[in-house]
């Protein structure tokens, strides 16, 4: 194009770089802050490590087999879980939302329900699907904090994906099951709850 | 060579502050008053004149609610407020097209 800029437009030039470098920052901080959300995570680590820590001690200490009682604590358990979430979602509507958040969410969403529907064909007496959903949770627990790393600019939570894969080679590794109840509780507590506790004071700063 | 001079930017998002105010809010549907202060890092007192000079031209809502008792300020940006966003953004882009 034949055109000179006049002084005026030089000076729009520089201060429109300038411009240029605010609007990137800050649509990128406000897509980080409003998908900057733990308590889905706190919620789901709590819910599914406490069943599994109470199983284990009933069965390690007390010698009481997992029974009809354990499944009624799993279901309690997965009740509180999606009564909570409903509830999370409701207050997340209330706050700064964006496309960033609803992908974030809808990972989790999906991730809980599969869980669930695995979870259902296991204690139904599937027990091919028990010993797989052993190592399936956790890998795909893993495959959902990786997803989530990229989604919220967090790169810390890809070592707790790795976390997560580990554990599921160490569960593939162990030669009895009864363990799994105990490292399953401290994986949700640890690997879950605990990055859901760090982005929700990451979240309240944001 | 013919000169041009190009179209004037909007004085009333131009101000850095206004600008980030209005970039932050046009990617999400909203945000509280105390997650704009602290992702602009100004004060309480500054962020609000901007917000009334901003409410004042019908770019942003503001909507005082209470939250846990507590009150709490939302702000979202406009239907008139993203029409001036993205006409700002044109005029950038413009700009530096002809850089």
């Amino acid at each position: 194009m034949n055109e000179e800029l006049t002084g005026q437009s030089v000076e729009q030039l520089s201060s429109a770089q300038q411009d240029l470098a605010i609007i990137k920052k800050m649509m990128l901080e406000a897509q980080n802050s409003a998908a900057l959300d733990g308590r889905f995570l706190i919620l789901w680590g709590v819910v599914l490590a406490l069943p599994q820590l109470y199983i284990f001690i009933r069965s390690s200490f007390l010698g009481v087999a997992a029974d009809a009682g354990s499944i009624v604590v799993w279901f309690v358990a997965l009740g509180i879980g999606i009564c909570g979430s409903i509830i999370l979602a409701y207050l997340q509507t209330r706050g700064a939302v964006n496309s960033g958040a609803r992908t974030y969410a809808s990972i989790w969403i999906g991730f809980c329900l599969t869980m669930c529907l695995l979870l259902i064909l296991a204690v139904s007496g599937n027990q091919e699907v028990l010993y797989s959903l052993a190592i399936v949770a956790p890998a795909m627990t893993g495959l959902a904090f990786f997803a989530t790393a990229a989604i919220i600019n967090l790169g810390w939570l890809r070592w707790i994906a790795l976390g997560w894969w580990l554990t599921a080679i160490l569960v593939a590794l162990l030669d009895s099951y009864i363990y799994v109840g105990l490292i399953y509780s401290l994986a949700y507590l640890s690997l879950m709850a605990g990055p859901g506790i760090a982005i929700a004071r990451l979240g309240n700063r944001a | 060579m013919p000169k041009i001079a190009l179209g004037p930017l909007d004085e009333l998002i131009h101000p850095q502050a206004r600008l980030a105010i209005m970039a932050y809010l046009n990617g999400i549907e909203g945000a509280s008053f105390t997650t704009l202060r602290d992702a602009l890092d100004v004060t309480d007192g500054n962020l609000s004149v901007h917000i009334r000079r901003l409410q004042d031209a019908g770019y942003i809502d503001v909507n005082k609610t209470f939250v846990d008792r507590k009150p709490k300020t939302f702000v979202c940006i406009t239907k008139k407020g993203q029409k001036a966003f993205i006409n700002y953004l044109v005029t950038l882009e413009k700009l530096l097209e002809r850089k």
